[in-house]
């Protein structure tokens, strides 16, 4: 399975975008930043399972 | 001075009001704030990297909003570890990874314009280390 790394852009389950802030453990689960402004920016814990798949890897 | 009603005064009330519930509160404060650290990816890699889209989003209305980017996001995050102290903070989860903890502040940056921004942090072993942080808008229920 695919290595996520801190600042990825991914594709969650739900159909959302966001960026992986912070990767906990060994690939355990991840924060990920969701939204697309001010008024409904948030940051989510997914596990990997909820992760479909890297749309950008991190520079 | 400002007058009441204005944004500048409902941000200075919100910061006070924030600012005396720790001071009401202390064991709402965050775990080392004052040795808390934070990583210099999260502003090169990711706040101010135009090349990371969702990062880079959040970067633009910092910029925008308190006059940071990418040639002085060292002050920046000074503010943010100096504020760490200064804010009552939330649990978000707790488990075998550390406590996570998210933080409501205010800051002013250098533009004259204060802004409402989540902080969050992560807390392991002793160590505290900013994980995220955002410019989030001010919720008008009084939740905030």
């Amino acid at each position: 399975m695919e290595r996520i790394k801190e600042f990825d852009e991914v594709l969650l389950a739900d159909g959302r975008e966001g960026a992986v802030v912070e990767v906990m453990g060994d690939q355990v689960w991840f924060m990920v930043d969701v939204g697309s402004s001010p008024a409904d920016w948030e940051t989510i814990d997914v596990d990997r399972g909820q992760i479909v798949k890297v749309i950008r890897h991190a520079d | 001075m400002k007058r009441a009603g204005s944004e500048y005064f409902q941000f200075m009330h919100l910061d006070y009001t924030r600012q005396i519930q720790l001071l009401a509160h202390p064991e709402l404060a965050l775990p080392n704030a004052g040795h808390a650290t934070a990583a210099e990816d999260k502003f090169v890699r990711y706040l101010f990297n135009p090349a990371n889209k969702d990062g880079w989003a959040k970067g633009v209305v910092f910029t925008s909003r308190l006059g940071y980017d990418a040639s002085n996001w060292q002050p920046f995050r000074e503010m943010l570890l100096q504020n760490a102290t200064k804010y009552p903070v939330t649990v978000h989860r707790q488990d075998e990874h550390g406590t996570h903890y998210e933080q409501l502040t205010v800051l002013y940056g250098n533009k004259g314009k204060p802004a409402n921004v989540l902080v969050s942090w992560s807390h392991k072993d002793g160590k505290t280390h900013l994980t995220n942080a955002y410019l989030k808008e001010v919720k008008t229920d009084g939740t905030d």
